[in-house]
């Protein structure tokens, strides 16, 4: 069931305007622990599923993030206790990144806007496969198969590309604090 | 580094595409597990994704990927760009990709912790705190340079061309490089941790005041506000968890690491996807060659570093056993003290002229500090009949002191007596057994009835790295005197008896003392009384009389050290 549905079925307008507020942040925390588009796709719609039939419970509209968190963390460990595909992190490492992404997920809006600047900073031709790849939904495979380039050249693109936007992030953040 | 930061990325790109295999799985698992930057990257990376990437489109192929390509202004520069970055790519398998069930079993595999058979050693993770010294300073993007370090002591150095020239008190910054051609250095970094350079070296000090060595010999003591410090090199980095250490790195790249003191890690690993981690510990030594790749292990070598240097005595101390008879010179204990000198027990002042030999006195019941030198801390007359008999500045007594005539005959001396009346009482070869008391071969000699306490809280501050260490000498009973003698000999630590052998009387017998030492243990204590004669009034007659106790080569030995 499709967001868009939802609010066919139910247009509980608070919900909705509160979930595409934080659906981001959410999908972050998610997508840390359990590093998989699919997975991570199948385990926010499961939330989301129970933060609407639940949003009743909700009290407090100011935690409607930490209220969604809590659940995406049971579906998570609910997840990886079926052993449902696609959870290669082990108990040991979910601990580690858990930490470091709890900090990125802390200063969530200053890393964002940053990012926002260091986009900017991408060559055309870089801009242009991450839009394809992320915002109009090709696959590698695809890409690949349409440029007639091998997969992995697109990885090490790719890795590239995220590693330039990842040191820039950093940077930017650190110059935003000399002032 | 930048190669392995870009492995990681692509690693993480290929989990989130459900792209990854089992081997890389693993890797991916076992990086992370060590590498808390390795951690940084993928939270860092994994959010980039989550603000660029959009939930429910990813994978949804619903669009028309004709008009994508058009409207994406797809072109032949990004083509070329995507076949130079596939030159550089390693071969791989083009994935058909499976139905989802079908991705998400395959990916759904059992780690296991994989142990490296070949370098099979204990992995210890330290605190996420030390582990974030991990990174090589080129993964810093800031490029500011500040003072992290001061350079305290510095003998007889030279600097390569080009290289800034320290001097004593210079501070040292980060972003350059020194060039130490010849001679030693050292230096004192702000956040507690004192390093002897050797050259010829090249090193750099890092913004968080840890150490990149190029190459050279440096020897590291580490207080504990300076735990976790770092010395990187090409492929490999030791991080200190409170310890004392030498690292030697060869130009060729070869590095070994020695731990004298406490334990560090040391990560070595051709890439970040092959690092791993060792704890090496106290007494331990290894060699890393190959790029890092190779790691064996071999004998610690105990006196090759240079731990501590004196630019006034022009000396270098690198471990070797202090000799008490010089420091009853006047010394340091590397031989800088006086032969001849004596201590007089009455006074506690070195007595260079030989003034008070040769003649009975009284004890005055005190215990007497020695100011003139820092590693002894006082002299006494023990006498057992006295209230206590004390034994050092903190007021530790010697229980079990037996009853003396409070008299005592000859200052306390550093091997040979200066009496030109007199010459080399007691240098000769006793049953030839050696020699005793010369600068060869030194001896405290101590005549009933004396005693003199050394303070091994000053001697490890000077000489670091020697918390485990043991007192060894051989005493007895001097050759040379002409009348039968008879004396006790007593060897205390903090007032207890550690070693004692009463009423000596054979001449030029060794009696082989060895008494371990530990850290808290503050002062050690040798003393001499008379065996128990009777005594007399008159001279020659006194039960102290021809009682020549001697300590012969008495030293403290760090380690395993060598005794002699």
């Amino acid at each position: 069931m499709t967001i868009e549905n939802l609010q066919k079925k139910d247009p509980k307008r608070p919900f909705l305007a509160l979930y595409m507020k934080n659906q981001k942040v959410l999908y972050s925390f998610i997508l840390s622990l359990c590093p998989n588009y699919i997975q991570a796709d199948d385990i926010l719609q499961e939330t989301v599923l129970v933060m609407w039939d639940r949003f009743e419970e909700l009290k407090d509209r100011d935690s409607f993030l930490a209220w969604g968190i809590q659940i995406a963390r049971y579906k998570i460990l609910n997840h990886r206790r079926k052993k449902t595909a696609g959870l290669w992190l082990s108990d040991e490492v979910l601990d580690r990144v858990n930490s470091e992404s709890q900090k990125c997920l802390k200063e969530g809006s200053k890393r964002s806007e940053a990012l926002q600047e260091c986009l900017l900073k991408l060559s055309i031709n870089e801009r242009k496969l991450i839009a394809l790849r992320y915002e109009q939904g090709a696959s590698f495979a695809e890409i690949s198969q349409k440029v007639n380039r091998s997969i992995n050249g697109l990885y090490n693109t790719s890795a590239k590309i995220h590693n330039k936007l990842r040191l820039c992030v950093s940077k930017v953040l650190r110059q935003w604090e000399l002032f | 580094m930048q190669d392995e930061e870009l492995n990681i990325n692509r690693l993480i790109i290929k989990c989130l595409e459900g792209e990854i295999g089992p081997e890389e799985i693993e890797q991916l698992n076992e990086t992370l597990a060590v590498s808390p930057e390795a951690c940084k990257i993928y939270a860092e990376t994994v959010f980039i994704n989550s603000q660029i990437s959009k939930p429910n489109n990813i994978g949804t192929y619903l669009f028309d990927t004709e008009k994508a390509f058009i409207s994406s202004g797809f072109d032949e520069q990004l083509w070329r760009e995507l076949a130079e970055n596939e030159k550089s790519a390693p071969a791989v398998k083009i994935v058909q990709e499976p139905p989802v069930q079908e991705l998400a079993e395959n990916i759904a595999v059992k780690m296991k912790p994989k142990v490296n058979k070949v370098n099979l050693l204990t992995i210890i993770i330290s605190t996420a705190a030390l582990l974030l010294l991990l990174v090589h300073a080129s993964l810093l993007q800031d490029r500011v340079t500040v003072d992290v370090a001061t350079l305290t002591d510095s003998m007889q150095a030279k600097w390569a061309d080009g290289s800034i020239a320290l001097k004593k008190k210079d501070r040292l910054f980060t972003n350059q490089v020194f060039s130490l051609s010849e001679g030693l250095v050292e230096v004192e970094t702000d956040s507690g941790v004192r390093l002897t350079v050797e050259g010829p070296a090249e090193f750099q000090v890092l913004p968080n005041a840890d150490l990149y060595l190029n190459h050279g010999r440096v020897y590291a003591s580490v207080t504990e506000s300076g735990i976790g410090f770092t010395v990187a090199m090409a492929n490999t980095k030791v991080i200190d968890l409170g310890t004392e250490f030498g690292v030697d790195v060869q130009e060729s790249g070869t590095m070994e690491l020695h731990v004298f003191k406490g334990k560090t890690t040391l990560v070595s690993g051709g890439s970040w996807l092959g690092k791993t981690a060792y704890t090496i510990a106290q007494n331990q030594a290894r060699r890393v060659s190959d790029n890092g790749v190779t790691l064996e292990e071999i004998p610690i070598k105990n006196e090759s570093f240079a731990r501590v240097i004196q630019s006034e005595t022009n000396q270098v101390w690198r471990g070797e056993p202090i000799d008490l008879a010089d420091i009853v010179g006047n010394g340091n204990g590397l031989g800088t003290g006086q032969i001849q000198a004596d201590i007089n027990p009455l006074t506690g002042q070195f007595e260079g002229e030989g003034i008070n030999y040769g003649k009975d006195r009284l004890g005055n019941g005190q215990y007497i500090p020695v100011p003139d030198n820092p590693y002894v801390d006082g002299v006494f007359v023990p006498d057992g009949d006295a209230p206590s008999v004390i034994v050092s500045s903190a007021g530790h007594t010697f229980a079990e002191c037996p009853s003396t005539n409070n008299t005592f005959f000859m200052d306390i001396v550093n091997s040979q007596m200066r009496n030109p009346r007199v010459p080399a009482l007691w240098e000769k070869v006793a049953n030839g057994t050696g020699i005793y008391g010369t600068d060869i071969s030194p001896s405290i000699l101590m005549h009933a009835n004396t005693g003199i306490t050394f303070d091994l809280e000053a001697i490890r501050r000077d000489y670091p790295g020697c918390d485990s260490m043991r007192f060894t000498a051989n005493a007895g009973l001097s050759l040379i005197m002409v009348r039968e003698g008879n004396v006790s000999v007593w060897v205390l630590v903090d007032g207890k008896v550690r070693y004692s052998q009463p009423g000596i009387t054979e001449k030029g017998r060794e009696y082989p003392v060895e008494v371990m030492l530990q850290k808290t243990d503050r002062f050690l204590t040798l003393i001499s009384t008379d065996g128990g004669d009777i005594d007399f009034p008159n001279i020659g007659d006194r039960a102290t009389d021809s009682d020549w106790g001697i300590f012969v080569q008495p030293k403290l030995v760090f380690s395993d050290s060598a005794a002699d």
